[in-house]
């Protein structure tokens, strides 16, 4: 059985009247790549927060390596990485020199520090910018190089905090490939994000939060199990008549039709291969229409099913980069 | 570790231009508009007229004047006149002072009915003498033995060293008058001394004494507050005022020192707080470093200031730079201080200390010299707290006093400033979880 490296019980922070974790519960084993996925405010950053020790909470125990962890457990931080949602470096060194300086809070040898240094920036691709400031890079780099300085000194756990925000489609997937990589060397892995792509490429595990509380936990099929919905069908079309919408509620697997925002929604309970069927219905009905496709279940329609809520609103999908949009269609 | 970290934050300060502009460029360019502004200040300046009413006679008082005369090629330009005369030059302006010196009641005093006497000892002109080493050298062939002669050296002590009252009348406050009031006190301190060693000399020794009190004079021994010849030209005040504003922006230097080490400030200090290193591994470094670049700073200024611009700081340039780097020191350490107070961005802080910083430099008088004065006279208190004029006032007593004695107080006083200011960032910085990031 994987040794526990995190283990979090009844984790209780309050902010005033706001509760931001309300007894959240967490067990995270070694060489896992656990996945912390809510939407924005769901506690996922506050409980990073109270995870690292920065943060006092109210009620319950944080254990890191199988010790409770304090300010000053400074043997239990030095194998911890730590990624922040917000870029933490220094504007007026280079990149070698950023890398370096924070590697240096950890590894007090000289020799094994330099040569951490070079992997570190080998690691994440920046060998030809070891000389540029951070103000020089681009939004994808800066995230490599904020990558670089928390995961220099080899550290047994990464926690990685939004690492992708605001990150081009590229980048991103290179720091995705990333942190499968460490974890594969050994690292066990802490991501937390409000991006279900991500958690469902890279997670061996995932906890889905809302308002503070654990709402799900499992691998992303065991929670993909938990909701009926197995694919929805779009299709681009006029208004349907009645009929139609009666034949293709006749279709085997289909659980529910609806029209809306121009398309026509279909859902089905059962298979994973209904498109066959819905096409064959439209060209016997001789009905017009545009772009068809479907979409297997997502992590998204787990919360939906659990909370009735997206994990994400609109703006948000907007805002989101544009190969994720893309992928969605299959 | 810890000598890297210091070597990382001298590289950091280093390479922010803000620190640059503000720390070099800046009061380089201020020191040349100075220069340009108020350069010839100093060239116009001659000795400080003053009126001196001489209620009584004080034969101490015209010896030191001529000795102060003497050693500093006419500091004072004094007037001896009747006080109405005097009270008239001061009202038109024409000095900048009165000194007026009144007898004490109750003070023994020579009488004509002694002269006869005295004669008879020191010979008929024994109280002409306008020196200390004259009256030496007439003691000298004198015979110590006979009942009369402590009731001799007694007439002779209240003829030269007899006590009167010294009053300095003037109607504005200004560097003049502030070295007028020197005067006095120096003079009051040394006429004290010499009365004391007088009092003290038995009938056997009183040549000793006055051989004391003309080293006294000299100012071979003194220890109360002499005068030298410092420069008091308004020019030199402007520039110690900028010595102290380079100084005290060492708070916009060491900000970042705490606010890079909060998790509740910034990312870094967020990153910081979760490493496998006591905070104080950051903290120490990064106070040091930034002492040792903002020194650096305040030295580049001194150095341009007195051999570039040709600002004359007196004789004790050494310690001019010991002062420029105690202030640097203890800029940084308010800085450290005002920067782990409160949730403020590192800009609204900025903004908030080069406020202060602007505000203290003008109650020290950067932008109006007398402001200093007035604060001086009508409440000392702000001086003594204001970091800004502590510096200026050190500057200005290393040039002005031949002791270091108040120069000393004032490094002191920085001192404890830093220290304060160190003990308190600390207890704010060291706190390690937080309610809320």
């Amino acid at each position: 059985m994987q040794n526990t490296v995190v283990k979090i019980e009844n984790l209780v922070k309050n902010y005033a009247e706001l509760r931001a974790l309300d007894h959240l519960n967490l067990e995270i084993r070694e060489g896992e790549i656990f996945g912390l996925l809510g939407p924005n405010g769901s506690g996922k950053t506050t409980t990073i927060s109270c995870l690292l020790s920065l943060l006092s909470f109210d009620e319950g125990t944080v254990e890191v390596f199988g010790k409770p962890i304090t300010p000053t457990s400074y043997d239990i931080k030095s194998r911890i990485g730590v990624i922040l949602q917000n870029v933490a470096v220094f504007d007026e060194l280079t990149v070698y020199e950023n890398i370096d300086i924070f590697c240096g809070l950890y590894i007090k040898d000289n020799a094994t520090r330099r040569q951490y240094v070079d992997e570190a920036i080998e690691f994440v691709g920046l060998k030809d910018f070891v000389k540029f400031r951070p103000k020089k890079l681009s939004g994808g780099l800066l995230r490599r190089l904020n990558i670089a300085c928390g995961i220099a000194h080899k550290p047994e756990l990464i926690i990685l905090d939004e690492p992708t925000v605001a990150v081009d489609p590229q980048s991103r997937n290179k720091i995705l490939e990333g942190i499968v990589e460490l974890n594969r060397k050994g690292a066990t892995i802490i991501y937390t994000t409000h991006y279900m792509e991500e958690v469902e490429q890279i997670c061996s595990r995932i906890a889905i939060m809302d308002h503070g509380k654990k709402i799900a936990e499992g691998t992303k099929d065991e929670l993909k199990q938990t909701i009926k919905n197995t694919e929805t069908i779009f299709i681009e079309m006029e208004k349907p008549g009645e009929s139609l919408i009666g034949k293709m509620k006749e279709i085997p697997n289909v659980d529910s039709v609806k029209y809306e925002e121009g398309k026509l929604v279909i859902s089905c309970v059962g298979g994973r291969h209904n498109l066959i069927d819905v096409v064959d219905v439209l060209e016997k009905s001789e009905v017009g229409f545009g772009q068809i496709h479907s979409e297997l279940p997502t992590l998204n329609d787990v919360f939906l099913t659990i909370t009735g809520k997206e994990l994400r609103d609109k703006n948000e999908r907007e805002e989101e980069p544009a190969d994720k949009k893309n992928e969605k269609k299959r | 570790m810890f000598f890297r970290n210091i070597l990382y934050e001298i590289r950091l300060n280093t390479r922010t231009k803000e620190v640059l502009i503000w720390m070099v460029l800046f009061p380089i360019l201020l020191g040349v508009f100075y220069k340009f502004a108020f350069g010839n200040l100093g060239k116009e300046m001659n000795a400080i007229p003053v009126a001196v009413v001489e209620n009584t006679e004080d034969r101490m008082f015209r010896m030191m004047y001529r000795k102060v005369d003497e050693s500093t090629g006419g500091m004072l330009d004094a007037v001896y006149c009747p006080e109405e005369e005097a009270y008239e030059k001061l009202n038109r302006g024409e000095v900048a002072g009165i000194i007026v010196i009144d007898s004490v009641d109750g003070a023994a005093s020579a009488t004509s009915d002694d002269t006869a006497f005295m004669a008879e000892i020191f010979g008929a002109d024994w109280d002409k003498r306008t020196d200390f080493s004259e009256i030496s050298e007439m003691l000298k062939g004198v015979s110590p033995s006979g009942t009369d002669w402590s009731s001799a050296m007694d007439k002779m002590k209240e003829t030269y060293v007899g006590e009167t009252k010294i009053t300095l009348k003037i109607r504005k406050n200004g560097s003049e008058q502030s070295t007028l009031k020197n005067y006095i006190e120096s003079f009051v301190g040394m006429k004290k001394m010499a009365r004391d060693l007088w009092e003290s000399s038995s009938t056997g020794e009183g040549n000793n004494a006055i051989e004391n009190i003309d080293q006294i004079m000299s100012g071979a021994t003194i220890t109360s507050v002499p005068l030298t010849k410092g420069n008091r030209d308004p020019f030199t005040m402007y520039m110690y005022n900028l010595i102290a504003m380079v100084s005290i922006f060492g708070t916009l230097a060491a900000m970042h020192i705490s606010i890079n080490s909060q998790a509740n400030l910034s990312a870094i200090g967020m990153r910081r707080s979760c490493a496998g290193t006591p905070k104080s591994m950051v903290i120490l470094p990064g106070l040091i470093g930034t002492c040792i670049t903002h020194s650096g700073c305040v030295l580049i200024s001194i150095t341009f200031l007195r051999f570039i611009l040709g600002v004359d700081f007196g004789d004790k340039l050494p310690l001019v730079y010991l002062t420029g780097i105690c202030g640097a020191v203890m800029g940084v350490s308010l800085g450290f201080f005002v920067g782990s107070i409160g949730r403020l961005s590192e800009g609204a802080k900025t903004g908030i200390m080069m406020a202060v910083n602007m505000s203290l430099c003008f109650l020290s008088g950067l932008m109006i010299d007398s402001v200093r004065a007035i604060f001086a006279m009508k409440m000392p208190i702000i001086n003594h707290l204001n970091p800004v004029a502590v510096i200026c006032d050190a500057l200005y007593y290393l040039n002005m006093d031949a002791d270091l004695h108040r120069y000393l107080w004032k490094l002191l006083s920085m001192g404890i400033f830093t220290l304060v200011f160190i003990v308190l960032g600390i207890l704010m910085t060291r706190r390690q979880k937080y309610a809320s990031l």
